[in-house]
């Protein structure tokens, strides 16, 4: 997998019925990198990264994870993904540890229990273990959500507005996560509003802008002010 | 897939072990439709073992609704619906999973409500136990298959406690026959039976396959 993208989409382009909800859009997440991707509410980056793990199938154009079309992936290309939402996908009414040990077993992880246990050390969740989820704080259940995205220990990490409704310290710890699984080689899509957050973890920035990718970039010593400029300037054109 | 048919499953029980939410509330609905049945018609002792039946298996029907709308209302909640799409698993290990999920629940419904049964209908249960844990095993069985298939059509409407019954009470209306003529022949009120014993046996089978066969493209978006 040397030099090949982790996500290459070519010609995207989705209809739901009359509405464009994306139009010929070519985007690249290179191995080991973090592209942030914005928008405002509506561009499209939400249909862009259901279409990218396989939740939305038909579709014009061509998406690429690790070389492997995935239309026509099997079942088992999944487990390269890794995907974080703004919706915990995790079960209230289970524990921590329960949800964790669900859904190792479900990907086929070898020894859930030793990495269940592992996660929530890692996530600083351990004396939280045995509460459900639906008695966690907001930052927790993000931290919970992220140990469930990692638990098969992914290649590639979708994140969809990560940081809605987190506080600072839980911003925090989520670019650093982020930061550290792309410094241990793993790639990253994250779609976010937030342009400190979102430029703070990204090797590459692109915006999306009613269906249309209008700006693609490496980050460079591009500063926050430059960017919101930039981004000022592609939303009003 | 077994083994992530017996993962989505035992998470299931745990939930409900935990929540008991699915199992209460239809208990309560076959419970109080009983009740409603046994005070507004005022039958005697041979008409109520003749009907007792047919109002065992509506109860059972609506109470049944109530339950396998939470199957898939679970997973809608918090995106673990989209979750399971992404795992690496066939998208019928979901289906199976939720479907043995389901008979046991029905199966512990019908349990449940037996004895409360007996006593308002005055019908003779204990000598047919056997015939009639039959019956409500399959009686469980189609009803789960179509009742899981169609709990997640309509999980993902708005219209989600309306639409289940729409959908589910028509197609299992043969099911639903075939328990109530089947349960009557154990009750010792109906001479012959084979038929619908058969009828039974052979929806099941071509339910759960066709649902089994169709579950994964009701989930893709």
């Amino acid at each position: 997998m040397a030099g090949e993208a982790a996500l290459s989409c070519t010609g995207v382009t989705k209809r739901f019925g009359r509405f464009v909800a994306l139009s010929n859009v070519a985007l690249r997440v290179p191995a080991s990198t973090c592209v942030t991707l914005f928008g405002h509410n509506g561009a499209g980056k939400s249909t862009l990264l259901n279409i990218s793990c396989g939740l939305i199938r038909s579709y014009e154009g061509s998406v690429d994870v690790f070389g492997v079309d995935q239309r026509t992936a099997g079942d088992n290309q999944r487990a390269a993904i890794g995907f974080v939402s703004h919706q915990t996908f995790l079960y209230d009414d289970l524990t921590a540890r329960d949800n964790l040990r669900f859904w190792a077993r479900l990907y086929g992880v070898r020894g859930p229990v030793q990495r269940t246990d592992e996660l929530l050390e890692r996530f600083d969740l351990t004396a939280k273990a045995g509460a459900t989820v639906r008695s966690l704080s907001r930052g927790m259940k993000q931290r919970m959500a992220l140990a469930r995205a990692l638990v098969h220990q992914p290649q590639l990490l979708l994140l969809d507005e990560p940081y809605t409704g987190l506080d600072e310290a839980a911003c925090e710890m989520l670019s650093a996560l982020i930061r550290g699984f792309v410094g241990a080689g793993g790639s990253a899509l994250v779609t976010t509003h937030d342009i400190d957050r979102g430029l703070g973890v990204a090797d590459r920035v692109s915006i999306l802008d009613r269906g249309r990718l209008v700006y693609d970039s490496p980050r460079g010593n591009l500063t926050t002010e430059t960017f919101r400029q930039h981004y000022r300037k592609m939303l009003s054109a | 897939m077994i083994s992530a048919a017996i993962t989505i499953l035992w998470k299931d029980l745990k939930i409900e072990l935990r929540t008991k939410e699915a199992v209460s509330a239809a208990f309560v609905f076959c419970v109080l439709t009983l009740v409603i049945f046994n005070f507004a018609l005022d039958m005697n002792s041979d008409e109520a073992r003749r009907l007792g039946a047919g109002f065992f298996w509506v109860a059972f029907a609506f109470g049944g609704i109530l339950a396998l709308n939470r199957s898939f209302a679970i997973e809608k909640e918090t995106g673990c619906s989209r979750a399971l799409m992404l795992a690496p698993v066939d998208r019928s290990a979901i289906f199976l999973g939720k479907f043995i999920a389901n008979i046991i629940f029905m199966f512990l419904i019908e349990l449940l409500v037996l004895p409360l049964f007996t006593i308002f209908f005055d019908v003779p249960t204990g000598r047919a136990i056997g015939t009639l844990l039959t019956i409500f095993i399959l009686g469980a069985v189609g009803f789960s298959a179509v009742g899981t298939l169609f709990s997640a059509v309509a999980a993902n409407t708005r219209m989600r406690e309306l639409l289940l019954p729409i959908l589910l009470l028509p197609v299992t209306i043969p099911a639903l026959i075939a328990a109530v003529e089947t349960t009557s022949w154990a009750l010792g009120t109906e001479m012959s039976v084979s038929f619908w014993f058969k009828l039974l046996i052979v929806y099941d089978a071509v339910f759960a396959t066709a649902c089994f066969l169709v579950f994964e493209y009701v989930l893709e978006e």
